[in-house]
């Protein structure tokens, strides 16, 4: 994806994320983007994508300016690791990454409030993680099959 | 030097990103009190003019739904008012129906005094993009008079406060957040205690020790006290009473009055000393 094409979706993403339906079942959009990039890109690019959509996140939040782009940097780094080590063009593949990098990027967000003092008590975090995690997965394995299937039709036609 | 510095570009892009989120970490520690920078709330002014209009694309449809079906009961409405007018007409020479006009104007009175004249109607126009706090942007703003802590209301209760203002929006804190607090009255038994957000759809009324009377289903008023909200309005009921560990105090959790998810309009109030 050209750059160009990129801002555009990160635009319609964060239109999209301030909605109420999107708020109430706590999906994160921009995380969804910041892994789908990550898994495609260098490191160095997986972070730059991570730290712009983590301030913007913050910037158009009630929260301080710290917690997503420090979260968001990490796991655009921990993404762009994983496409060295794990082959990704399968939907259940993609999924499982999904998953896993929007539990590390709520532990590193309840870790950096732990760290501030302005973390919710244990139970709440737990079910605040579990529910963005969660949705945002099922969000993931959606954009998943869709991505999956662009891009072998794009690059390897005979396995679409 | 240059050669060294564009072959290993990515290397310092990356440097640079990480340094830039030590950087942050460490501006936090030493202006841990400011809610707000001048940069937000620049970044604020210049998005939302797009947010505003692209919720309003969204919403329309669903609105022009509910504005023909608003319609329809209307017509059915003024059928139905309209035979019920021909009868109270009947009742006007009648000594009661000055009775029940008495009783109409003191409830009007007793509106009018919850909703002082300065209080602001105002639509949200974008939610928290954050899935860690929960708030609300509106769209008015210090222009139209608003400032920090003013409470916030609807008709079934208290939303939250105001928490940044710039010139034409407003960022409100709801009371589900976890840095959110006010200070509540049972209405039936008058004991008093903090209600905390917690994050989630849910309230916990706290600082209430065991022997204290509150039992489920009591509905939490907004006791005044605090300076920031005013008294008398539903902050929520009470839905579980659990002891803790010591035996000391109770965990008490809270249903909210108001649907957050669903509300449109929201009222904001003049802070508290302004109209008290």
């Amino acid at each position: 994806m050209k750059i160009p094409q990129q801002v555009l979706w990160v635009l319609a993403l964060f239109f999209l994320q301030q909605l109420p339906a999107v708020a109430e079942w706590g999906i994160d959009l921009p995380l969804l983007f910041v892994v789908l990039v990550g898994l495609r890109s260098p490191v160095a690019e997986g972070a730059g994508w991570g730290f712009l959509l983590g301030l913007m996140q913050d910037l158009l939040s009630a929260g301080w300016i710290g917690p997503n782009v420090i979260a968001k940097t990490l796991t655009g780094i921990l993404a762009s690791m994983a496409k060295k080590h794990i082959y990704r063009e399968k939907v259940f593949t993609q999924t499982f990454l999904i998953l896993v990098s929007a539990f590390f990027h709520q532990t590193v967000v309840w870790l950096v409030k732990l760290w501030d003092g302005s973390a919710p008590n244990s139970g709440d975090v737990l079910w605040l993680s579990l529910r963005m995690v969660f949705s945002t997965a099922l969000v993931g394995m959606v954009v998943s099959f869709f991505v999956v299937k662009f891009r072998r039709r794009r690059f390897d036609p005979a396995t679409a | 030097m240059l050669k060294f510095f564009f072959k290993n570009l990515s290397g310092f892009f990356l440097a640079a990103v990480l340094l830039a989120c030590v950087w942050l970490a460490a501006h936090r520690l030493s202006h841990r009190n400011d809610q707000s920078t001048a940069f937000k709330n620049l970044s604020l002014n210049l998005w939302l003019p797009f947010q505003k209009t692209v919720t309003w694309v969204i919403t329309f449809p669903e609105n022009t739904l509910n504005a023909v079906r608003e319609l329809r009961n209307l017509r059915h409405e003024v059928d139905r008012l309209q035979v019920e007018n021909q009868s109270l007409r009947l009742e006007l020479s009648n000594h009661k129906s000055i009775e029940s006009e008495l009783s109409r104007l003191q409830d009007v009175l007793q509106l009018k005094s919850k909703l002082p004249r300065q209080a602001k109607i105002a639509r949200i126009i974008a939610h928290d993009p954050s899935t860690w706090n929960s708030s609300f942007i509106v769209d008015v703003g210090a222009e139209d008079g608003v400032q920090p802590d003013s409470p916030v209301i609807s008709e079934q209760g208290v939303v939250g406060r105001v928490l940044e203002v710039t010139p034409k929006n407003s960022r409100v804190l709801i009371l589900s957040d976890s840095d959110s607090s006010i200070s509540g009255i049972d209405e039936r038994s008058r004991v008093t205690g903090i209600v905390l957000g917690t994050g989630r759809n849910q309230l916990k009324y706290g600082y209430v020790s065991v022997s204290e009377d509150v039992q489920k289903d009591d509905v939490i008023l907004s006791s005044g006290l605090g300076g920031i909200y005013p008294k008398g309005y539903a902050i929520g009921t009470v839905v579980k009473k659990v002891e803790t560990e010591n035996g000391l105090n109770t965990e008490i959790e809270m249903a909210p009055a108001v649907d957050y998810a669903a509300l449109d309009y929201v009222f904001i109030l003049p802070p508290v000393d302004v109209y008290e």
